[in-house]
């Protein structure tokens, strides 16, 4: 198994004020499912806004790894590569 | 967040831009729209006023409530439909704020959904640490450590109703917490679609006080649950005296909720969501009728608001001032607020994004010289 590699985390303007004003951060993580859990552990404020009261990504919050949607990923355990990054978008919508 | 200044020629009224201005400022008027709080300013002459904001650009705000009980704290409930609700306070009258970690939020196990925070209420003045929080789906919440930490309130949230609770097009949302101001264990919320609760041992358990308000849907197991209260309101000094009104009317009970009155005398339509009462004056209340649940916009695109000086025994529109045709917003339940002050001030906020206020207990209106978004809740609070 990989060791751990630093990802940047790109949050929207509406979520900054829960990571101490920041547009992104920087975690350490081996797997995205190592990932979520080091940045709520780092922002917990992160935690109540993208994920619901069962844990599940919240219906309208969109997390890009890198170029792919999480949400099509097998798994959350494989390992990740240096230079990767996540991105939090909202969907959008509508006109 | 930008302060915005005003041009006094748009509408003669003086605002100003100075930072602050506290020391004269006595009157604190909030205002929660869909997308962000704004704070109004004024000394006891309400002739000046400041306008500050958006606190919370972007977000949704619903309640805002101040708490004096301690160091002064405002509350607000902030929500977005992708990243959901939460509680926020600040310490120093909105400079700064902090979002609350460990707010309102239902267990996994009970299968309900936190959706939005409805409404914010300090608890009695003896216990300074305590707080409730309303909720959608419909809950109560409290906090026993000034909001840091909260937890549902199990005999309100698994009512043995509860499997006949339904949303209206509002929601399913419990949007008032009333404390009988002389025997602190004693209260009353509403949950809209649902009716109203009464609990005489400090939320222990709680007892559907509907007796005489119209029911929504007959043939239910319980067939007092289902009255769609839109607002609900205690004059403070006469505690069994209730005021509410109603999706199908305006309603009095002057027996601390066991029955309910029709008192609806010299209203255009049963149909509206705010109510107020003057603080000072147990028997002047003011409401907002709108022409029915189907249309629900303001009679004839003329905007008024009833006032009554009797208890509800009569009513009269108050007009002066208001536009008294082509408007076609509507008034939501926590849109209108008072002041307190004599003459009393009152304030309202539409859909459309306007905000009108009287200086003289509704006699005449005036309407500010902005356009905000959506506006959700209209609060007013006095400081010393």
């Amino acid at each position: 198994m990989s060791g751990p590699v630093t990802v940047t985390v790109q949050l929207p303007s509406l979520l900054r004020s829960s990571a101490g004003g920041l547009s992104e951060v920087r975690v350490e993580a081996s797997t995205l499912e190592n990932l979520l859990e080091s940045l709520f552990a780092s922002y917990p404020l992160l935690r109540r806004h993208l994920v619901d009261e069962k844990g599940n990504l919240r219906p309208h919050v969109n997390l890009f790894l890198d170029d792919a949607d999480v949400r099509w990923l097998d798994d959350w355990r494989e390992p990740l590569e240096a230079g990767t990054s996540l991105t939090v978008l909202q969907a959008v919508s509508g006109g | 967040m930008v302060r915005i200044c005003c041009d006094p020629q748009v509408s003669g009224l003086a605002f100003n831009s100075t930072k602050g201005g506290n020391e004269m400022s006595r009157v604190l008027l909030t205002v929660g729209t869909r997308k962000g709080a704004f704070f109004l300013w004024s000394d006891e002459s309400r002739e000046n006023w400041r306008l500050e904001g958006p606190h919370f650009k972007g977000w949704d705000v619903g309640p805002i409530q101040m708490d004096r009980r301690g160091d002064t704290a405002i509350w607000a409930g902030v929500s977005h439909f992708v990243y959901g609700a939460h509680l926020q306070t600040s310490k120093d009258l909105g400079e700064t704020w902090k979002q609350i970690e460990h707010g309102p939020r239902y267990e996994d196990s009970s299968g309900h959904k936190l959706n939005r925070i409805w409404c914010i209420e300090p608890g009695p003045p003896e216990e300074p640490d305590l707080l409730y929080a309303g909720v959608d789906e419909a809950g109560l919440f409290v906090s026993s450590d000034q909001g840091e930490h909260w937890r549902g309130v199990d005999g309100l949230n698994d009512h043995p109703t509860r499997g006949e609770w339904s949303p209206g097009l509002g929601g399913l949302c419990l949007h008032r917490i009333l404390i009988d101001q002389k025997n602190p264990n004693r209260m009353w919320v509403a949950i809209s679609a649902v009716g109203v609760f009464r609990s005489e041992n400090k939320g222990a358990s709680w007892q559907a006080c509907n007796q005489g308000a119209p029911i929504v849907a007959k043939g239910k197991e319980f067939e007092h649950i289902g009255s769609c209260v839109h607002s609900l309101v205690q004059a403070g000094n006469v505690p069994d005296l209730l005021y509410q009104q109603n999706h199908q009317g305006v309603l009095r009970s002057t027996d601390g909720a066991n029955s309910w009155q029709r008192i609806e005398t010299g209203l255009p339509a049963r149909f509206g969501f705010p109510m107020e009462l003057d603080p000072n004056d147990s028997n002047t209340l003011y409401t907002i009728p709108l022409e029915s649940d189907e249309y629900r916009l303001p009679i004839e695109g003329k905007l008024a608001v009833f006032r009554s000086r009797d208890a509800g025994e009569s009513w009269h529109a108050m007009t002066t001032g208001l536009p008294q045709g082509g408007f076609y917003s509507g008034v939501l339940r926590h849109s209108l607020a008072v002041d307190g002050l004599g003459p009393c001030g009152i304030y309202f906020g539409t859909t459309g994004g306007q905000l009108f206020y009287s200086r003289d207990g509704g006699e005449d209106w005036q309407s500010m010289p902005f356009t905000l978004p959506r506006i959700q809740s209209v609060s007013a609070f006095l400081l010393a």
